[in-house]
């Protein structure tokens, strides 16, 4: 492997298109990953991303654009390169009539391992993962998130730099999910660089930067905070006060640090707007209800972080064509549709 | 020297595992071992290979004679003849043996009647008219039905209806043989006679009394005219046999017609020549006299050899003796056990091989070692050398199960190993299973599911029955049929290890420089083509498992 600068991204997609047939699969998908990241790739069943780590990893070469890994095109790596990257399918790919310490010893034999030089690795490993205590048991006989632990060991085995996993969370109870989090922050910590595909989009929370795929088109690359703001048009802050009104609407979307007809009311108490940047506007806000002559006790703001559930759903909603709508700014920085006198009526109703 | 050692590492990986996953399948062994054994047992123990007997319906015309003479010599016809019944019908049987296509479909209908009725399988039928079809100088028909979709069955009863055939035709000869014997006695007076006009013509002779001497011989005239006239007919069956096998000097039929021919020619000009001279006997007349003589002893010799020649004898010259000079006396279960051996082996190899890369593939593995640094050649390699090694075992069991279980020879012994035998033997396995693991391998590189590679492998396992020479023989393979057999491992297999099991045929070790020259044994030419076709099969498998290993 050609020893690329300490900072220059791992893996760099520019415009890569990935066609089988006539169907355009991959659709000028370009990326960055810098090392010692975790790099959330999401996006729903059928979006790319498997395709993507297939190209990513040179099994799969573009039909267009330039894909460089350790500044290197995949499809020309060497044996000695591909002895730095670690792969995690989707899928358990182990053997189920070995038990787990024996999988293991394969995974490690296929990257030239001898006995001596695995010994203390696999045990670090298993403990790491916590299977250490179990290790003779056949793959087989043990729980599914087991054997994703014990993928992940596989994968880890020969002591990667880069580390693909594809969708290593599809499938498992959420405190396991959790569980391996963990374990690829910790991997993360160890300047390890993570390509993780994920299903599940609240896993971007995770990660130190997430790229959104649908339909073979990246929709969103960034922060997770930065994909918030792009679907929200801002931050949004959650305002209570018993006596919400209209006029008291008024007077804040009035403000230039909030964005314009974005204020919601949640309930009769409740209203959350979107503001260009929560840390400013906040103590803004409140002296404008000061101003007002609210008392500030009965008062509370805060920054809200939008589940990435609405996050995703939201950027999905923006990403798609709209021919019809007249002036789309306006409408998509809104929060709902509603206004308080809608919210007023229904109260009513 | 790192890489040497990653190579042999990543190769090694293959190996721990194939064998591992094997190990943790005891019952599979046990099946792989057990099982062609207690087949290889059931056959030796309930194989009969007995002719099969047939239950014959004999239809015959209504004549005592005749059905007597069947039911006189049917019995003496084999064990294979069980005689169901014999029906004397005129009219069935002038139906059965008719020639006429406008009844062909009435005669099999009335056939196949017989053959349910009687629970049959065979019904002969002897024609009505035999005599005079004879007369016309045509054989008479001796018509048989069966009924059977049974190829070999087919053959066999065409086969036994010759055999029937000629036990009758054997039986008209020997009543021929007969009746020339009878008519023997004749002869003998014929021959008295001579003999006594012969010793009155010497005593004239010697007497001076040419009167007497020339009416003896008139009389040796007329009497060896009779003789000539009656050994045409009654020494021609014994002439008919010798002048095909060649026989004796002076003894033989033809040499005594001859002789009696010059006895008449003889007898003839002496009468002639006494009765028309006179004075005393010349020299030449005494010569004649002489030579009479000789031609009438040797007469009577032969007839009286012939004479002592039994009917049956004359009828059929020839008795069947064969002597099989081979250093093992075969039975079914000896000669394919090696067959079966051979077969199973690669079959096992096949099938394992065809099934490894798909399983592979089907689990999502070969994506994983695309992305590592494995290559084709390396995963190649630790599943030949695994599977390899699984083979080697199971051939072992199988070999000392087939030896010691079932008694299949291995000349040559396997203790002390003296002779090298063994060795050969194994050399042979080892190429055996390394080209038949080729071929697996070959498939399961081309296969895209399980049921595939099975499918694939009973395919290679038909074909290895029907072409290998494992029960039909090669010989009676022809065109693309015998490209077919050449191309599959097992037939060399087959031929190289009953050449050494059975035959022990091998080259020792003093003889291996003399392989290549004219002293190619059948085990060298099948064991040089197992190791070409193994070296064939598995560049071929790894140039198709590259292509699936084939980095975009």
């Amino acid at each position: 492997m050609d020893s690329p600068s300490k900072d220059s991204p791992r893996i760099e997609m520019r415009n890569v298109c990935k066609q089988f047939g006539q169907a355009t699969v991959i659709d000028h998908v370009s990326l960055s990953v810098a090392p010692g990241t975790i790099y959330g790739f999401i996006g729903p069943s059928g979006s790319g991303k498997t395709t993507v780590i297939r190209l990513l990893t040179g099994v799969y070469g573009p039909s267009e654009g330039d894909i460089r890994v350790f500044d290197k095109a995949p499809t020309k790596w060497s044996r000695r390169d591909r002895e730095h990257v670690g792969y995690m399918p989707q899928f358990f790919v182990l053997y189920p009539t070995l038990s787990i310490s024996e999988n293991v010893d394969f995974a490690a034999s296929t990257y030239g391992m001898g006995w001596w030089s695995r010994r203390a690795p696999k045990r670090q490993l298993l403990e790491f993962v916590g299977l250490w205590e179990d290790r003779n048991k056949l793959a087989s006989s043990i729980s599914g998130g087991m054997q994703r632990r014990l993928e992940l060991v596989c994968s880890l085995i020969h002591n990667p730099d880069l580390l693909f996993l594809d969708e290593p969370t599809a499938g498992i109870d959420p405190v396991l999910r959790a569980t391996i989090w963990e374990h690829l922050n910790h991997l993360r910590n160890e300047k390890k660089t993570l390509f993780v595909t994920t299903q599940y989009v609240t896993e971007a929370e995770y990660c130190d930067r997430v790229g959104l795929i649908n339909e073979g088109r990246i929709i969103a690359d960034g922060t997770p905070d930065d994909l918030r703001r792009k679907a929200y048009g801002g931050q949004v802050v959650t305002l209570t006060y018993a006596r919400l009104n209209d006029a008291l609407r008024d007077r804040l979307e009035a403000m230039p640090e909030v964005v314009d007809r974005t204020m919601k009311f949640i309930s009769r108490d409740t209203a959350q707007m979107v503001v260009n940047d929560a840390a400013t506007a906040i103590p803004l806000i409140l002296r404008q209800l000061e101003d007002a002559g609210i008392p500030m006790e009965s008062v509370r703001i805060t920054e809200e972080k939008p589940p990435f559930d609405d996050v995703f759903v939201r950027l999905i909603e923006q990403a798609k064509p709209r021919p019809m709508e007249p002036s789309g700014e306006e409408g998509e920085a809104r929060l709902t549709e509603q206004t308080g006198e809608e919210v007023d009526r229904a109260r009513a109703a | 020297m790192r890489g040497l050692l990653k190579f042999f590492i990543r190769t090694s990986a293959f190996i721990n595992k194939e064998v591992r996953e094997i190990v943790r399948q005891p019952r599979l062994v046990l099946s792989l071992i057990l099982g062609p054994f207690l087949i290889l047992a059931l056959f030796g123990i309930g194989y009969r290979s007995e002719a099969p007997v047939l239950r014959t319906v004999i239809v015959v015309p209504n004549e005592p004679a005749l059905v007597n003479t069947v039911q006189q010599y049917a019995p003496s016809f084999g064990e294979q003849l069980k005689i169901a019944a014999i029906l004397p019908d005129t009219q069935l049987s002038a139906l059965l043996t008719s020639q006429d296509p406008a009844t062909a479909s009435q005669r099999q209908a009335a056939a196949n009647d017989l053959l349910a009725q009687q629970r049959a399988d065979l019904v002969a039928s002897f024609p009505p008219d035999a005599a005079r079809t004879i007369e016309s100088g045509k054989a008479a028909p001796f018509i048989m039905y069966h009924n059977t979709v049974d190829p070999v069955r087919d053959q066999y009863v065409g086969w036994f209806g010759s055999v029937y055939t000629d036990a009758i035709n054997r039986v008209v000869l020997m009543s021929v043989a007969q009746n020339a014997q009878g008519s023997t006695g004749n002869l003998q007076e014929d021959m008295a006679n001579i003999h006594k006009a012969t010793q009155d013509t010497r005593a004239a002779l010697d007497a001076g009394d040419r009167a007497r001497a020339a009416q003896s011989a008139q009389q040796i005239d007329q009497s060896s005219d009779q003789l000539v006239m009656a050994l045409a007919g009654s020494v021609g069956l014994l002439a008919g046999v010798q002048s095909n096998i060649g026989g004796t000097s002076g003894q033989d039929a033809q040499a005594a017609l001859a002789a009696a021919q010059r006895l008449r020619q003889q007898s003839g000009t002496l009468s002639q020549s006494l009765s028309t001279s006179s004075g005393a006997a010349t020299q030449e007349q005494k010569n004649q006299l002489t030579q009479i003589e000789q031609d009438s002893a040797n007469l009577e010799k032969t007839l009286a050899t012939f004479n002592r020649i039994p009917p049956e004898v004359l009828a059929a010259p020839f008795a069947n003796k064969t002597e099989n000079v081979a250093s093992i006396r075969p039975n079914f279960v000896t000669y394919y056990g090696p067959g079966v051996l051979a077969l199973l082996l690669q079959h096992l190899a096949v099938t394992m091989a065809a099934l490894a890369l798909v399983r592979e593939r089907q689990l999502g593995a070969i994506e994983v070692f695309r992305v590592s640094p494995l290559s084709s050649f390396e995963t190649l390699l630790g599943k030949y050398v695994s599977y390899m090694l699984f083979c080697i075992v199971i051939a072992v069991a199988l070999v000392a199960l087939l030896v010691f279980g079932l008694g299949i020879p291995l000349q040559g012994g396997i203790w002390p190993p003296t002779t090298m035998h063994l060795l050969f033997v194994s050399l042979t396995i080892l190429a055996l299973i390394a080209a038949s693991l080729g071929i697996g391998f070959i498939i399961s590189a081309l296969s895209n599911s399980d049921s595939q590679a099975v499918q694939f492998s009973m395919i290679v396992l038909l074909a290895s029955i029907f072409f290998s020479g494992f029960f039909l023989s090669l010989d009676s393979l022809y065109g693309v049929s015998r490209i077919v057999a050449f191309l599959l491992p097992v037939t060399y297999g087959i031929r190289a290890l009953q050449a050494l099991m059975l035959r022990g045929q091998s080259p020792t070790l003093p003889d291996m420089p003399q392989i290549m020259s004219a002293d190619v044994t059948v085990w060298s030419i099948s064991f040089g083509a197992l190791v070409i076709g193994g070296l064939v099969f598995f560049v071929l498998a790894d140039r198709f498992l590259a292509r699936s290993f084939k980095r975009a």
